[in-house]
């Protein structure tokens, strides 16, 4: 009889402490007060051989500050003086100051936080040091260095549109390990690029494509396609490199604003063959049909890609590739990636680029096979 | 270039390793002279010696009784026994006094003429058992007249007594309210010993290791403490015979079941139910345990599940379990010989199974299974025999998985053409071993305990791979690595004089994986010094290495944590320790303070922005190697005997980690750093029916890498795009989370019953229903109702809100189980 009792005190109890621990996770918003974390600037600043400087700087505040809510306009920075000197010569190469009218040109700025502007004409040559000061009105003054590195050099670029590979994602693949596998989602083309590098020290690349259209009319139009790094990189005439090595450590590499970063890791002072991928464009989606030999020349589409190699240093690639990696984690599942910085006083990176573009024509197509006749 | 230099480093490490293994040589080959020499001294007036052995078992259970002593009454002379329940003891010819004695047991005392050499197996009653009987420690069990320093020793009764998270107790938890030993986190039953990492405990079950100790993500161990005789942690100070592992050592003993009579326990609980049935065989000489698990917390959820799916065209069935299985027999050939057969099974399994009958776009039926799967099978073979009076020998074969699965299943059926189409991805973790092992127990004189032994184990890694069943079969990841581990070891526990006792020896242990070959030589001492009779003085330094790491994610501890081998660019890990400390018996009371220095190298870190899932890079390209440090003070005060037992156990520490490539290369917290760690355990028997028992711990917060910054990021050369909320981090681990702190409390009802005994058990955990930070997170809020600057062009008035969130796991939990026993 007692035995019965408890028993069915036992069965209404179960479910009771079942749905404590059902209901058991809590969470709560805290206050933290981390150590001391005033306002600065992040800065995200470019030079480049083509003689552009791109500067732009927001504003890193605490996360406690945004405890209530901060209207993104609120962050707009309007006052300071921007300076650009060449340390090499120590000559100032630009000057940005908002005195001169009433606050910083806002033209370019469409609400976004911080500021940005394009400066272009200028003259950077490879070997020199810039330093940027940034001197805002409510922070501290930030600084960064940059030294121009030597170009790169691209001894040959070309497509091979006769072979379609089919990849999503670039993983590292050993060609005698039956377990890798690309998983197809997207065609793309081979394209190979003969790299040459000169220095013994580690040395950084960023690679980006840009797709141009010329229609029979004259217009153009351009889009940027999607890369991908392919099976390996080869390194050519280099018997001091075991085999093992000849694969690209895809660790080092990182994609981030269309732009491929990767290291001279396995290729340093010496030449190479970087074989990419190259997606497909629409034209070739819709019949991959190439122009038959009776399409005038004045009918046709021709689609070309500007290849732009450029070197950096090692603190810009080191900044994009950690902003690359903190963009693409998966939240709790992935370890936390701080970003690396060169600015004293502030957050970001002021990067010099020397750039080197190669153009190749990936091939015509007439436009009747497009659009129909004219 | 930098090839030769690869290659003169490797000539020179080769070097090293030759003077490190003819040291080793030299090394074993002293140790295994020192005995022959032992009685030297002696051979000037020869005096005749006998020796008295034989099995301390306990007298109701028939279990082994480890660690008993048996020595002369001044104290001067004895042994103990091993985890074998087997002694020795070489005394002089002529009339002797031999005491028996173990804590919770009555003391037995022999006389008798020692004439020859002679076997004296005894059973020993238990205190439980004992209504008039006063218990105490005797002479020679106390702690201060040990050598081994910074050892915890828990009988699963204090287990069963402690109150527990859903009433289900918790051996793994019980370690961790002792000093040096951290939780990993709420609820968690992962052991972070003396700054260590959670792989760097290795964890033997009846000699086996268990590579993931863990239920329902961490909340219980797989050990269930219905089927354990003893538990043995070693945090310091490591005997020879240990080695694997750089941080502690868990020896967890099963029962051998009882041999003379059927006996049975079990419990209902709120989550889980238990059973464990024990009994002979052949009576004295066969017997066997066979205990059971299982959570059924997925049975009681399925009927509302199936309230839910009604009137749905999908069918939703999801539910977790866990259950585990252990089974023993062990049977006496001989006096002389005596054979063990163990296994233990268990598994989790966390699934979610849909069934699609009719679905709106097509006429196909789907169903889908998805969930994670993971558990440890063991089992181990072992063949005990005495060779002499005084040669204890052990041989054990033994076999140990883990593996770990995650699994999405889809079916698609075409009932037109009644096709299935079937789609599968499954990934696969885990590591299986294969080993052998001979210990040999020697004890020549009273002077003297000599261990020596070895063993081979051949590991396989499996580290994460995934196959996809569709079209086309494929398999990505890591493949399986083939390993061997080897070790040797002697050591020897010396008396030297009434007052100075050491431990030294050796431990050499090799791996060999992808044609490279690791060895590392590690010697290992310890010594006590008795101050007065209840005052000692300890030091111990032992060197340790280990050739497995754990991949396991800094945010939380997952089964996904992936098993990997040291390979030819991962190193064996190692670490150095050296502990001093004092140990004092008052009145009943033991106390001990330790302090220790432990260096750690080629400790296993993910490299930042890695995570378990990306697959698309190899392991061995996600880690990293560095150096950790950890340094600190323990103070334990325990009373074991009595109506009242407990212990205070406090600890203040610094752990930290250094890495070229992490935290800038600057020296950060490691995660489970904690300043303060403070343990308070009371247990109150009132007569014999009520017993009521609490725990209050006490730590300083977690370390965590914390997002202190935001900011946008402007892309380069388009001042139209920016990268939104780019965190910037304050130092890795570097944010310490709000003090741990809970009270839990339990109140056992016990009555005698004609067929045994049952207790009614009522428990609370976190009773004053703290919050405790079990991780932080961000929480963010955009809103764009337009705002006082909706004039800007483009603008708009989006405002955004980032708010730090703490996430707390248990508030107050109430408890009630019944137990019974038979």
């Amino acid at each position: 009889m007692h035995r019965n009792k408890y028993l069915s005190v036992f069965c209404r109890l179960l479910p009771v402490c079942c749905s404590l621990l059902l209901s058991a996770c809590d969470s709560m918003y805290v206050d933290v007060a981390p150590a001391d974390f005033p306002p600065k600037l992040a800065v995200t600043a470019t030079i480049d051989t083509d003689g552009r400087f791109f500067l732009s700087f927001t504003e890193a505040r605490s996360i406690g500050s945004y405890q209530n809510w901060r209207y993104e306009e609120e962050t707009i920075i309007r006052k300071g003086v921007v300076s650009l000197y060449d340390e090499t010569d120590g000559s100032i190469v630009c000057t940005i100051d908002s005195s001169a009218n009433s606050g910083f040109d806002m033209s370019l700025h469409s609400g976004r936080s911080g500021y940005a502007t394009v400066v272009n004409g200028l003259q950077f040559a490879a070997g020199h040091a810039y330093r940027l000061t940034l001197d805002i009105d409510g922070y501290p003054v930030a600084t960064a260095t940059a030294v121009m590195p030597a170009p790169p050099l691209i001894e040959k670029a070309e497509a091979d549109m006769q072979q379609t590979l089919y990849r999503s994602s670039a993983y590292r693949i050993d060609p005698s390990d039956p377990h890798t596998v690309s998983v197809s989602s997207i065609s793309c083309h081979p394209l190979t690029l003969h790299l040459t590098d000169n220095s013994p020290e580690r040395d950084y690349y960023m690679i980006s494509l840009q797709n141009e259209y010329r229609y029979p009319d004259g217009t153009t139009r351009a889009s940027q396609p999607y890369i991908a790094i392919s099976d390996r990189a080869v390194i050519q005439d280099n018997p001091d490199i075991e085999a093992a090595q000849l694969y690209m450590d895809s660790e080092a590499d990182a994609f981030i604003f269309d732009r491929m970063l990767l290291s001279d890791m396995s290729f340093a002072n010496a030449a190479g063959i970087l074989q990419l991928l190259i997606a497909s464009d629409e034209f070739e989606e819709r019949d991959g049909k190439y122009p038959a030999p009776s399409c005038p020349e004045d009918e046709r589409i021709r689609v070309t890609t500007d290849i732009c190699v450029a070197h950096l240093s090692n603190e810009s690639h080191a900044y994009y590739r950690s902003l690359s990696l903190q963009k693409a984690g998966m939240g709790f599942f992935t370890e936390p990636v701080p970003i690396i910085s060169n600015v004293e006083n502030g957050y970001g990176c002021f990067s010099a680029i020397h750039s080197v573009r190669k153009t190749i024509v990936r091939y015509e197509i007439c436009f009747d096979a497009i659009y129909g006749s004219r | 270039m930098i090839k030769k230099r690869q290659i003169k480093m490797r000539a020179v490490q080769g070097n090293t390793n030759r003077v490190a293994v003819n040291a080793g040589i030299a090394a074993l080959l002293l140790f295994f002279a020192v005995p022959c020499f032992a009685g030297y001294g002696n051979q000037q007036q020869p005096v005749r010696k006998h020796t008295i052995s034989g099995y301390l078992r306990d007298s109701l259970t028939t279990e082994n009784l480890i660690g008993a002593t048996v020595h002369l009454p001044s104290g001067s002379l004895g042994t103990s026994s091993n985890r074998y329940g087997f002694y020795s003891l070489t005394l002089p010819e002529g009339e002797v006094e031999i005491v028996y004695s173990h804590v919770g047991y009555a003391t037995r005392v022999h006389s008798f003429t020692l004439r020859s050499d002679t076997v004296i197996s005894l059973s020993m009653n238990g205190a439980l058992w004992l209504d008039e009987v006063e218990v105490t420690a005797s002479k020679a069990d106390r702690i201060q007249d040990r050598t081994q320093m910074s050892a915890i020793h828990v009988h699963p009764a204090q287990v069963k007594a402690l109150p527990a998270l859903l009433g289900e107790v918790d051996v793994l938890k019980v370690l961790q309210l002792m000093p040096g030993i951290q939780s990993g986190g709420e609820g968690s039953s992962g052991l972070y010993v003396r700054g260590g990492g959670p792989d760097q405990n290795l964890i033997l079950l009846d000699g086996v290791p268990v590579y993931n100790a863990s239920h329902l993500f961490g909340f219980f161990s797989v050990f269930n403490a219905d089927a354990i005789n003893n538990i043995e942690l070693l945090k310091g100070g490591f005997p020879a015979r240990h080695g694997g592992r750089v941080s502690s050592v868990i020896d967890i003993n099963m029962k051998e079941g009882n041999s003379q009579q059927f006996h049975g326990e079990g419990s209902l609980g709120v989550v889980a139910a238990k059973l464990t049935l024990e009994g002979p065989i052949v009576k004295d000489r066969t017997s066997f345990i066979v205990s059971a698990r299982r959570t059924y917390i997925d049975l009681l959820a399925r009927p509302l599940i199936k309230a839910m799916n009604e009137g749905s065209t999908t069918n939703v069935m999801a539910g977790y379990y866990f259950y585990d299985l252990t089974a023993k027999i062990n049977h006496r050939i001989s006096s002389r010989d005596r054979i063990y057969l163990s296994a233990y099974m268990g598994d989790d399994k966390f699934y979610v199974d849909t069934d699609n009958e009719n679905d709106d776009y097509s006429v196909s039926r789907f169903k889908n299974s998805a969930g994670l799967k993971w558990g440890n099978i063991t089992a181990a073979f072992r063949w005990n025999h005495i060779f002499t009076n005084r040669i204890f020998g052990n041989t054990t074969l033994t076999y140990s998985r883990y593996r770990m699965n995650i699994f999405s299943k889809l079916w698609e059926t075409d009932p037109l053409t009644n096709t299935e189409q079937y789609y599968g991805m499954d990934y696969l973790t885990g590591i299986e071993d294969l080993s052998g092992r001979m210990a040999f127990d020697y004890l020549p004189s009273p002077n003297h305990y000599v261990r020596f032994g070895g063993s081979l184990i051949y590991h396989v890694f499996n580290p994460g791979a995934i196959g996809m069943t569709a079209e086309i079969p494929i398999d990505f990841g890591g493949k399986k690595i083939f390993t061997y581990e080897y070790d040797v070891y002697a050591e020897d526990d010396i008396r030297l004089g009434d007052r100075l006792k050491t431990n030294v020896g050796v431990h050499w242990s090799a791996f060999s994986v992808r044609g490279r070959f690791y060895h590392v030589l590690q010697p290992r001492m310890a010594a006590r010094y008795l101050l007065t009779d209840e005052l000692s003085v300890k030091a111990s330094y032992s060197r340790m290495a280990q050739y497995v790491h754990l991949l396991t994610n800094s945010n939380l501890g997952l089964p996904t944590d992936l098993w990997v081998p040291t390979t030819d660019l991962l190193r064996p890990q190692r670490s150095d320790q050296v502990a001093a400390g004092i140990a004092h018996n008052f009145r009943g009371y033991e106390l001990s303070l330790e302090g220790y220095y432990k260096t750690m190298r080629n400790v296993i870190e993910y490299k930042e922005g890695a995570s378990v899932f990306d697959v698309h890079n190899q392991w061995e390209d996600k880690v990293l190697q560095g150096e950790g440090r950890s340094y600190g003070m323990e103070v334990f005060a325990q009373k074991k005997t009595g109506t009242f037992t407990g212990w205070i156990g406090y600890t203040l520490s610094w752990s930290d980690r250094l890495f070229d490539d992490l935290n800038q290369g600057r020296r950060f917290n490691y995660k489970y750093d904690r300043r303060h760690d403070l343990s308070v355990v009371a247990v109150k028997r009132f007569g014999k029916r009520v017993e009521i028992s609490g725990t209050w711990v006490f730590g300083s917060g977690g370390c965590i890498t914390l997002p202190v910054g935001i900011y946008d990021a402007y892309t380069p050369f388009d001042v139209n795009a920016q990268m939104k909320d780019v965190i910037a981090y304050g130092e890795r681990n570097g944010y310490r989370m709000a003090p741990y702190h809970r009270l839990d409390l339990s109140v056992s009802l016990i009555r005698k019953k004609r067929w045994g005994e049952r207790r009614w058990i009522f428990g609370a955990y976190n009773v004053y229903n703290r919050k405790n930070p079990y991780y932080m997170d961000i929480e963010t809020n955009t809103r764009y109702d337009g705002s006082p600057y909706s004039s800007v062009p483009d603008g708009g008035g989006v405002a955004r809100q980032y708010r730090y969130m703490q996430i707390s796991l248990f508030p107050v939990i109430p408890s009630v189980s019944y137990q019974f026993k038979f």
